[in-house]
């Protein structure tokens, strides 16, 4: 299913950029009404790539520049792995909620959103539309080819003209060995005319360009642009094929030629299936007058015609060059317009979700390395593997102390709409932090935002304001120390410090909580990295005062649902029972199913467990 | 009467049979091959079908003619009169001669027929 939107949201992609491209080759299709059609024919291949290719090449020559400056170029496929995994192995001190992939319904689920359950009916209604041409289609296909098996030779000595009373108009069919079929009774007058006009059909590979095309079609089936693409498309091929037959055989063929067209006109086959070949298709009217007003173009005029069709093309073709070389706009760090452009309901979207993961910042020696995208099964999780290069980057300003890859993975659940676990993991050369790495869940990240942060994507403003409000809560502190535990603890501590303040006048520990947002704010997001220093403060014994008011009631919120259910009368006594709990449990069980099951309680066994 | 009327493709394989009756069905595949432009199996699949309407006999991979051609003519030229000129002789005659002289001797002919027609 999750497959099936992936394809589904790449196709609508898709179709969305060769509108642009179509809608141009439409206005430029009107400028050349007078040229050979052979020219418009031509440009129909840009549409044709653009409805089948989801990359493509950067150019300035894009034309794509003036429509969609925030387009993405497409993600280097070794840069990415589609986990089919049921689980990703957390890591020890990962945060899943364990509801997460359970049985619940899918709409209760977290992480499904009105959105993606659009978009997973909309792969479904367009999965069916698909099915549905597709096989009326092979049906007719099989109707004509059941109408003209018992088609015979016109001559014995021509292997590859048959005639029938089985059909009324002149067509070309078959695949690999295309034949050309006649209603019976073609007079003598129309023949040679009629299969001229078939021979160049099959010359130019136009039987399989047509299904070629169809097929695209019916993948596109939703964009009603595309169905006039269609038909235009055929009018040129019709025509300029009427113009080959003239160039070959000259102009004095003209009146005779374009009475043929008018002897064996038929009527418009159906709109909803592709037609094979006809020599007297429909739009007859038009395809006479073009025959009677063509000229063979003067050189100079075809060429100067096909220099301007190729630069159209790679106009058509390319993608626009984005990022630094079109001045694209950061905002701290952020390439915020490329982050709007690069939003997805959809977790598979890979190229997209790639886009925004590169659209974020990285501390100086830190370089991304593969993506993997857990698409098969709930949770949908994307794991970003990082590698450190020099170990500057660990103890920078805004390296892994600064918490930059948490605001990153902030702003990918606020991006991408259905994902529901992130991992970040280290890969590192200096030695420090290899292996390393951390889990994030929605529901978390929910708890520690207040909120759902998919709202701060619907535009720029609002983006920016997360990202003012990520900045402000995981301001940096300025560490020198390498050791990240020592590190959490002593924004912990200052946090906690700070906290306890003021307002010195209060008892009540909410007080001093409501009156320091972004202390308490830092400490819930810093999540199961607070609790080693928390867990140590309460080990030391004695904490009944103010500040174990304060630590028990931070602990708790961290832990959320591991949580146990005790009334505290002086707060050491709940660290006591929560230490107590987990100890009985883990006796019972074991240290790994504690693991698995209380990623954040197993950490009051103290132990750097990161 | 109706079983007469032959498609286009199927009166040239008729043809074909009146022409080298009796026939080996092997030696009719190859010569509907050479002649047709047909495939084996759908000059087995024609074969059949005429067998079944009584038209052509298949007794032992041997085949030959159930009905001769003149019949197949006399059924197409009435039908033809029936369906394009009410089914009337003169009115078909008159478009058929429409601008056309006949020869003494084809007029000599014609006129017998008519007088034994009328007998």
């Amino acid at each position: 299913m999750n497959s099936l939107m992936t394809v589904f949201s790449t196709v609508v992609d898709m179709s969305m950029t060769a509108s642009y491209v179509a809608l141009g080759v439409i206005l430029i299709r009107l400028l050349l009404k007078r040229a050979p059609k052979v020219f418009s024919y031509l440009l129909w291949l840009a549409v044709f790539f653009r409805l089948t290719c989801p990359g493509s090449f950067t150019s300035v020559f894009s034309f794509l520049n003036v429509v969609k400056p925030a387009m993405q170029p497409d993600a280097l496929p070794e840069t990415l792995v589609m986990t089919g995994l049921e689980n990703i192995n957390y890591a020890i001190n990962g945060t899943v909620n364990s509801s997460v992939g359970s049985t619940l319904p899918l709409v209760a689920a977290m992480g499904v959103s009105p959105l993606s359950m659009l978009m997973l009916l909309g792969s479904m209604v367009w999965m069916a539309g698909v099915m549905v041409l597709l096989i009326w289609n092979i049906l007719s296909y099989f109707k004509i080819a059941g109408k003209i098996k018992t088609a015979t030779l016109l001559d014995a000595s021509l292997s590859h003209i048959y005639e029938t009373d089985q059909i009324s108009t002149p067509f070309v069919f078959g695949f690999r060995r295309p034949r050309i079929y006649l209603p019976a009774g073609i007079s003598s007058r129309e023949l040679p005319y009629v299969l001229a006009h078939e021979t160049v059909h099959i010359q130019r590979s136009d039987y399989l360009i047509k299904p070629a095309a169809f097929l695209v079609l019916i993948i596109h089936w939703f964009n009603p642009l595309m169905w006039l693409c269609f038909t235009l498309m055929v009018k040129d091929m019709e025509m300029s094929c009427d113009e080959t037959v003239i160039r070959n055989k000259g102009q004095g063929i003209k009146a005779d030629y374009a009475n043929s067209l008018l002897a064996l006109a038929v009527q418009k086959n159906s709109f909803w299936q592709a037609t094979p070949l006809a020599f007297g298709e429909n739009n007859i009217k038009e395809r006479i007058k073009n025959v009677i007003h063509y000229r063979k173009p003067r050189f100079w005029v075809g060429t100067a015609i096909i220099i301007v069709i190729a630069a159209l093309m790679i106009g058509f073709i390319a993608n626009p060059i984005n990022g630094a070389a079109t001045g694209q706009k950061t905002y701290s760090g952020y390439a915020v317009d490329k982050l709007l452009a690069n939003k997805t309901p959809y977790v598979g979207n890979a190229s997209k979700v790639i886009a925004l993961i590169d659209a974020m910042p990285l501390p100086e020696g830190v370089v991304r390395d593969k993506v993997e995208l857990q698409t098969s099964a709930e949770p949908y999780g994307i794991t970003i593997n990082y590698r450190i290069n020099n170990a500057s980057a660990i103890t920078a300003e805004d390296g892994i102390i600064g918490n930059v890859f948490d605001r990153n993975a902030i702003l990918l659940f606020a991006l991408v709409d259905n994902v529901q676990i992130i991992n970040i993991r280290f890969a590192d050369s200096t030695g420090q932090l290899e292996g390393y790495s951390w889990s994030k869940s929605r529901s978390r990240i929910e708890q520690v935002m207040q909120g759902d942060v998919r709202l701060y994507s619907d535009n720029i403003g609002k983006l920016k304001e997360m990202i003012d409000r990520l900045n402000s809560v995981y301001a940096s502190y300025g560490y020198t120390d390498g050791n990240i535990v020592a590190n959490n603890a002593d924004q912990v501590k200052n946090c906690l410090e700070k906290i306890m303040t003021s307002p010195m006048d209060s008892s009540n520990p909410y007080d001093y909580l409501n009156a320091h947002p972004t202390e308490v704010e830092t400490i819930i997001a810093m999540d199961e990295k607070a609790l080693p220093y928390l867990f140590s403060e309460f080990a030391k014994g004695g904490q009944t005062g103010l500040k174990g008011s304060l630590m028990e009631i931070l602990c708790r919120k961290i832990l959320g649902s591991e949580d146990i259910k005790y009334a505290s009368t002086n707060h050491q006594d709940w660290y006591d029972a929560y230490k107590k709990h987990i100890q009985e449990i883990t006796d019972k069980n074991s240290l790994v199913w504690v693991q698995d099951h209380y990623p954040k309680g197993v950490l009051i066994f103290g132990g750097e467990q990161n | 009467m109706e079983n007469y009327k032959l498609f286009d493709a199927e009166y040239r394989f008729v043809s074909i049979v009146w022409e080298k009756e009796p026939v080996n069905s092997t030696e009719l595949a190859r010569l509907s091959l050479e002649r047709l432009g047909w495939k084996k199996s759908t000059t087995y699949t024609v074969l059949r079908k005429l067998c079944e309407r009584g038209i052509l006999d298949n007794a032992d991979a041997v085949v030959t003619s159930l009905v001769k051609k003149e019949e197949v003519q006399k059924y197409e030229s009435q039908s033809l009169i029936e369906k394009n000129f009410d089914g009337s002789l003169p009115q078909f005659l008159t478009a058929f001669l429409d601008r056309k002289t006949l020869t003494a001797k084809e007029a000599e002919e014609l006129k017998r027929i008519i007088e034994e027609a009328i007998q």
